[in-house]
């Protein structure tokens, strides 16, 4: 008998906390009747700064009223959790008079590690002397910051680049084009530009090409222009040249024999003009720029 | 003078001073370029000195030329003992016995000597030199109290400059009198020198010189037609420039950069060419523009004669004289080579 009764002491002792706890939360107190408890959406990851709200409606006779005084002050700090706002307001209806709560809360709370907090537990107390407890609503906190400096390498953790597409092939192809467009380019400028600092650009020829383009097209003028012409003629043959001797300059000069009989057609024009007293034409002096530029490009072996 | 007439005269005396080169060219052989330039000198109207060793076809050349000149001929030979009036007469014993003097080489042919061949004219005094080159400048002689025309009259005369023993320098105002000196040379073509070794026809001079047609020119008309011929050839400004460099340049070769190997160009030349040497190229290429046809003057025509009429006519310093015909052959190589048109002037 005397176990029986320890057993049911025992029992008595352990079972009463808990029993006393689920009366707490589940019974419904005294003249107040709680509608709803609507705690924040987020439970974890919830970071230093960030305000949750709880709003918890209440209803109550008609008669009875919130005693105000006895709500947690404004700037109340439990565990970390301070009470930032509260706001209250109230409505009748079928006879009986609804409050509604809204609880917000501000999180300042500091850990290195992620903790466990709550919005802490509120007792809601009526004129009455009905009391609404409102249990504690947990949650996690997540540090924003380590607890303490440490060097960043360890935690690195080590990134990859997102897989590229294969463009070798592309590339080189562009590689070559643009090779290509410079060569020819230079291709380009090599055998059409005039300047004196282009290389192969100061030839005997060359030279009598940019003198015969500064010529006016008068009978002056081309007559000036045949001998620019007589006179590049034997700077390039190393004595004066005449008609006669046009075997033996393309011979000691072959890369001029393309041009062998407009030399010597040249000859007779400017023997003509130079000696001959005849007036020359208006193609003189376009025939000698011609002449003069199909030397220079067989000058520079273009 | 019409135009007309003025083109067909230049085209037949063309014709004809071409037949008298081919028929030259038939007998004397390898000596194309000495035979144009005789051609050349009859016609502007020029005495000629050839210059070449013996037995290389000088005298067989005027032998030629005369023939086909026609008109007459003399010849005189150059001795250390020749004297200036072996030149005008001659004496001898008559058939009666008696002493008759009678007109020497010089006069004897009167107006119708076209052609007086002086051989080896270095071999005679500078007295015969005196008179021969006074008969040259004035074409006429005082002998016999009379005056002896010889207008038509070209000399040809040459010189051995093989043998220095017993011959007379011919000083420079004498040179300076022939339009040309011409050389003869042997000619390198190894076919020709073998004809000239194995063909008989070469080992008679005389009956080579005959088959020459005679009389190509006309040689009394030579005188008039070359002045046609000299005042239808003209001249351009700008050949004008180049013969006045070419000019300069024998008198002052350095300012045209002109060098010679192995000789300073500041030191060799004493006197240049001469406005008389001058005159005579123009009048030398005039005729050779005309036998290329052509009407006005060319660098080529100028490049033709320049050799023959320049080289003897420049004066060297002294120290330079025994090497005056390898150098002064040179010095006129170069100035053609450097000189140019347009002229150091115009392309400056």
């Amino acid at each position: 008998m005397k176990q029986i009764f320890l057993g049911w002491l025992a029992i008595c002792l352990v079972a009463m906390p808990a029993f006393a706890e689920t009366q707490v939360t589940k019974t419904q107190p005294v003249g107040v009747k709680v509608l709803s408890v609507q705690n924040p959406t987020t439970y974890a990851g919830i970071q230093l700064g960030d305000v949750l709200q709880r709003t918890v409606r209440l209803s109550v006779s008609e008669q009875d009223q919130l005693n105000e005084n006895e709500l947690p002050l404004k700037g109340l700090q439990r565990h970390g959790v301070e009470l930032r706002q509260v706001q209250v307001s109230n409505e009748s209806q079928a006879g009986e008079k609804r409050y509604t709560l809204v609880f917000e809360y501000q999180v300042f709370a500091s850990s290195g590690k992620p903790v466990q907090l709550q919005l802490p537990a509120e007792r809601i107390v009526f004129n009455s002397g009905a009391v609404a407890e409102i249990p504690a609503w947990r949650f996690w906190l997540m540090s924003q910051l380590p607890d303490r400096l440490q060097p960043a390498q360890p935690t690195v953790i080590a990134q990859y680049h997102p897989l590229l597409k294969k463009t070798d092939m592309i590339q080189r192809w562009l590689a070559v084009s643009l090779l290509l467009a410079v060569v020819g380019a230079l291709i380009l400028l090599y055998r059409n530009a005039d300047w004196g600092w282009l290389p192969m650009m100061n030839g005997d020829f060359a030279r009598a090409y940019r003198r015969l383009k500064r010529l006016p097209a008068t009978s002056g003028g081309h007559k000036q222009a045949a001998l620019i012409m007589q006179q590049a003629f034997n700077d390039c043959f190393g004595q004066q040249m005449l008609a006669s001797h046009v075997p033996a300059f393309v011979a000691q000069q072959p890369v001029f024999q393309p041009l062998e009989s407009q030399i010597k057609t040249f000859f007779v024009q400017a023997n003509a003009v130079l000696y001959g007293g005849q007036l020359p034409t208006a193609e003189y002096l376009q025939q000698y720029k011609t002449l003069a530029r199909q030397l220079r490009d067989c000058e520079r072996r273009v | 003078m019409t135009s007309v007439s003025i083109a067909t005269q230049l085209a037949d005396w063309r014709a004809h001073a071409l037949t008298l080169e081919n028929e030259v060219k038939k007998v004397v052989v390898g000596q194309d370029k000495a035979i144009r330039a005789i051609n050349i000198a009859i016609f502007a109207r020029g005495h000629v000195l050839l210059e070449g060793g013996v037995g290389v076809g000088k005298t067989t050349l005027l032998q030629s030329i005369a023939r086909g000149l026609g008109g007459a001929y003399e010849r005189i030979e150059g001795t250390v003992d020749l004297m200036p009036n072996d030149l005008i007469y001659h004496t001898f014993l008559g058939e009666d016995g008696r002493p008759k003097v009678d007109e020497g080489p010089l006069l004897r042919a009167g107006e119708q000597l076209s052609v007086f061949f002086f051989n080896e004219i270095n071999r005679a005094r500078p007295q015969v030199h005196a008179l021969m080159l006074r008969v040259m400048a004035e074409r006429h002689v005082h002998a016999f109290k009379k005056e002896y025309r010889l207008p038509h009259m070209l000399v040809f005369a040459d010189r051995n400059q093989v043998e220095k023993n017993e011959t007379f320098e011919i000083p420079s105002a004498a040179r300076d009198r022939f339009m040309m000196e011409i050389p003869i040379e042997i000619p390198d073509d190894r076919n020709l020198r073998k004809a000239l070794m194995f063909d008989v026809k070469f080992q008679h001079a005389e009956r080579l010189t005959q088959q020459v047609q005679s009389g190509v020119l006309a040689y009394d008309q030579l005188n008039a037609f070359s002045d046609v011929l000299q005042n239808h050839i003209s001249a351009s400004d700008v050949l004008e420039d180049y013969a006045l460099d070419l000019w300069q340049a024998t008198q002052s070769p350095a300012a045209f950069g002109i060098q010679l190997d192995s000789v300073d160009v500041n030191r060799l030349i004493h006197t240049g060419a001469s406005p008389r040497g001058m005159g005579m190229l123009l009048k030398a290429a005039r005729v050779h523009a005309w036998l290329m046809e052509r009407d006005s003057l060319y660098p080529e025509d100028i490049h033709a004669v320049f050799h023959e009429i320049i080289a003897h006519r420049l004066v060297l310093n002294p120290m330079f004289e025994s090497r005056r015909t390898e150098l002064s052959r040179e010095l006129t190589n170069q100035i053609l080579a450097t000189v140019s048109v347009p002229s150091k002037a115009k392309a400056a």
